[in-house]
């Protein structure tokens, strides 16, 4: 039962992150992207790990798509710019690649040995499980995040925000590119 | 398990770090115009930040093995806040012609450098993810902090995009050895559980080296990995470059050889033909182009590249239980050298560059230097000299220490490449001592050099020669550092 669950959730996943690469329109790209994350969210339910899953939910497929949707739509993209500018060589060329790393993947996974994986504990993905190992063996860690994100949003104003050229007095050589 | 208070000596020089960041930041808030006193608040605090490291720097382990306040750590922090104050003394000439905000860019500075000392005191897969990403992440905006000029904004983006990509791989990698070592992170569990393995190793633990290496090899600007660096480099502000071209270069090594050499030891007869390949084709690549740049900015991104090559030799060197320390010892070295000859040439090339019209980097312009200002061409002609590894200067001694402890752990066909390679490249660096010294001058450059360039530009090259002449006194430190952290058993290689 739960595998067949795996395999067609697995198997959307798969097919809407290929749509998302392809589709020409950027809203639909968007879209299938959110289908895509709906689906790993229940392969996170599916290994136990109820957290990490309302987070993908609430997170990803919630606040961030919507928040591209909304830029999408203020830029007002025209889908009409996609596979017209790259030529058939290199498509060709492209897949002819992929499908050698196929064959080399394959041949090489045949003579694998076993691929077993560090076993989980059932009770991981709870919240106070969660809880308990975010704020003790990874404190450090949790901390050190919040200085990546302090530094991210630093960067950003930055970026934006800066004197105005007038400023500058008779030095503008910045003006040259 | 639990939170033990006295961990936090292990993070002082961060905390440090991060604290004079918002310090200077709050301060361009409360008085926007007092630029100089921003300069010299970060600079007199990182020296602050230096004697903090100074007096904690032996804590050892902590936060449950996730960082490690050791001596090869303690050494690299020094030398990075150390490189952090250089780059913002000699940025203050250099900002005073752009529209950059002075405080955030000297914040941003700090909060790279602090994503940096974590990255060279991590001891587990999670805590060298969040410092490579902290440093990183800063390292893009910075690149990108004059997007009235396209080259820089094509730089930022560049390396955004492609930084992120090997992020990727840096990441699916680490998840792979996690899975593999049976649910470990730290480095030295997921060595000794690779060992338990013995002869049994699983197919994705070799994937996970694959694309870990990936990913460090893209942030050491190796090849193949390397095509983003002189685009960024020579897009980024000046100071930034100089910035980059060390600090970011010292802690990405750092973590690759913790991983390589502390964790996947065992593994070395897989990843050890793949790094001899990359470090020979890294080092003749970074060389033979670099011949051809009019560009120093373009000419110094391949040099470093090529040095990343040379680099690479000490993590070779470091899988072997033998000659690991005097591997850490010898890249320690290497890192004290290359950041006092690359601090200062960027310093010579901002002062140069801005005395031209356009603000550019022709390596023409350096035509004549000799003849009107002598100290400053003696300055730049010590530099290049170091770089390209004569003798009285303290770069023979980097190559000497890094490849002598190369030969010792078997790659003699290694270091004859780079050796040749170290030939080819005095061809590149003396060809503007020559221009200095030897032709005449097409233009009056009339610099204006301020007191703090010059004593930037003095310090540097009096410690070039110092350490030239007395090697043994930083070798010391280095060999005291690299004891303490080195490699504690031997390892026994597989197959």
């Amino acid at each position: 039962m739960e595998i067949i669950l795996f395999i067609i959730t697995a198997l959307i996943a798969l097919a809407s992150a290929l749509m998302v690469i392809t589709r020409k329109s950027p809203i639909a790209s968007v879209l299938f992207l959110v289908l895509t994350f709906v689906c790993i969210a229940v392969l996170y339910v599916m290994l136990g790990a109820q957290f990490i899953a309302a987070m993908q939910i609430i997170v990803y497929a919630g606040a961030i798509m919507v928040l591209f949707l909304f830029v999408l739509m203020l830029l007002n993209l025209r889908g009409n710019q996609g596979w017209e500018n790259i030529s058939p060589a290199r498509i060709g060329l492209g897949f002819a690649a992929a499908g050698l790393l196929l064959l080399v993947a394959v041949a090489w996974l045949k003579t694998a040995g076993s691929m077993e994986v560090a076993g989980l504990d059932p009770e991981m993905g709870t919240v106070s499980a969660f809880g308990d190992v975010l704020f003790q063996r990874f404190l450090l860690p949790f901390e050190i995040a919040s200085v990546l994100l302090l530094g991210a949003i630093i960067g950003v104003v930055a970026m934006i925000k800066r004197k105005p050229l007038a400023e500058l007095g008779e030095d503008k050589e910045g003006k040259v590119s | 398990m639990t939170f033990n208070p006295t961990d936090i000596l292990a993070i002082i020089p961060e905390i440090g770090i991060l604290a004079l960041a918002m310090i200077v930041i709050l301060l361009e808030l409360l008085s926007p115009r007092q630029e100089k006193l921003f300069q010299w608040v970060a600079a007199f605090g990182l020296i602050a930040v230096i004697a903090l490291t100074v007096i904690f720097g032996n804590h050892g382990s902590a936060f449950s093995g996730m960082i490690a306040l050791d001596g090869f750590s303690a050494f690299l922090i020094i030398l990075i806040t150390a490189v952090t104050a250089a780059v913002i003394l000699m940025s203050g000439d250099y900002l005073r012609g752009t529209n950059i905000r002075h405080g955030e860019y000297y914040g941003m500075l700090m909060i790279a450098s602090c994503g940096m000392m974590i990255l060279v005191s991590a001891t587990d897969l999670v805590t060298v993810f969040l410092g490579i990403e902290t440093m990183s992440i800063s390292l893009y905006v910075l690149a990108g902090l004059r997007p009235e000029k396209a080259r820089s904004s094509e730089a930022a983006l560049k390396y955004f995009l492609l930084g992120a990509f090997a992020t990727g791989f840096l990441l699916y990698g680490m998840a792979l050895i996690y899975g593999a070592s049976g649910g470990k992170t730290n480095l030295a569990e997921i060595a000794s559980a690779i060992t338990r393995l013995d002869k049994a190793i699983p197919i994705h633990l070799y994937a996970g080296v694959g694309l870990i290496s990936i990913g460090l090899l893209f942030k050491v600007a190796a090849f193949p990995f390397h095509f983003w660096s002189p685009d960024v480099y020579q897009g980024s502000p000046t100071p930034v470059t100089a910035f980059m071209s060390v600090a970011p270069k010292a802690a990405a090594f750092a973590a690759f050889l913790r991983i390589f050499g502390g964790a996947l030891p065992d593994l070395g007869t897989v990843w050890i033909p793949v790094i001899w390949v990359v470090a020979a084709v890294t080092m003749t690549v970074g060389n033979i182009t670099a011949l051809a740049q009019k560009d120093i900015k373009r000419m110094l991104a391949y040099s470093s590249i090529s040095h990343a090559g040379y680099l690479l030799l000490a993590v070779l060197a470091s899988a072997t239980y033998e000659v690991n320390k005097e591997a850490m010892a010898g890249m320690m070295f290497y890192f004290v050298a290359y950041a006092l000859m690359n601090v200062g040439a960027f310093t010579v090339a901002i002062l140069i560059s801005r005395s031209r019209e356009k603000g550019d980097y022709q390596i023409d312009d350096y035509k004549g230097l000799a003849a009107e200002h002598p100290w400053i061409a003696a300055g730049m002609a010590i530099f290049l000299i170091s770089l390209s590894g004569i003798p009285p200067a303290i770069g023979f001694f980097g190559k000497l220490y890094v490849f002598s402890a190369a030969v010792k752990a078997g790659f003699v066909g290694l270091v004859v490449i780079a050796v040749l390679n170290s030939v080819v490249s005095v061809y590149y660096y003396l060809r503007i001592v020559v221009y200095m010294y030897m032709r005449p001058k097409e233009v009056s450059l009339s610099l204006k050099p301020s007191v703090v360039t010059l004593a930037l530009i003095a310090i540097c090259a009096v410690f070039i020669l110092l350490g030239g002449v007395l090697p043994g006194k930083v070798m010391n430190l280095a060999d005291q550092g690299a004891t303490q952290s080195g490699l504690e058993k031997p390892v026994a290689m597989i197959r």
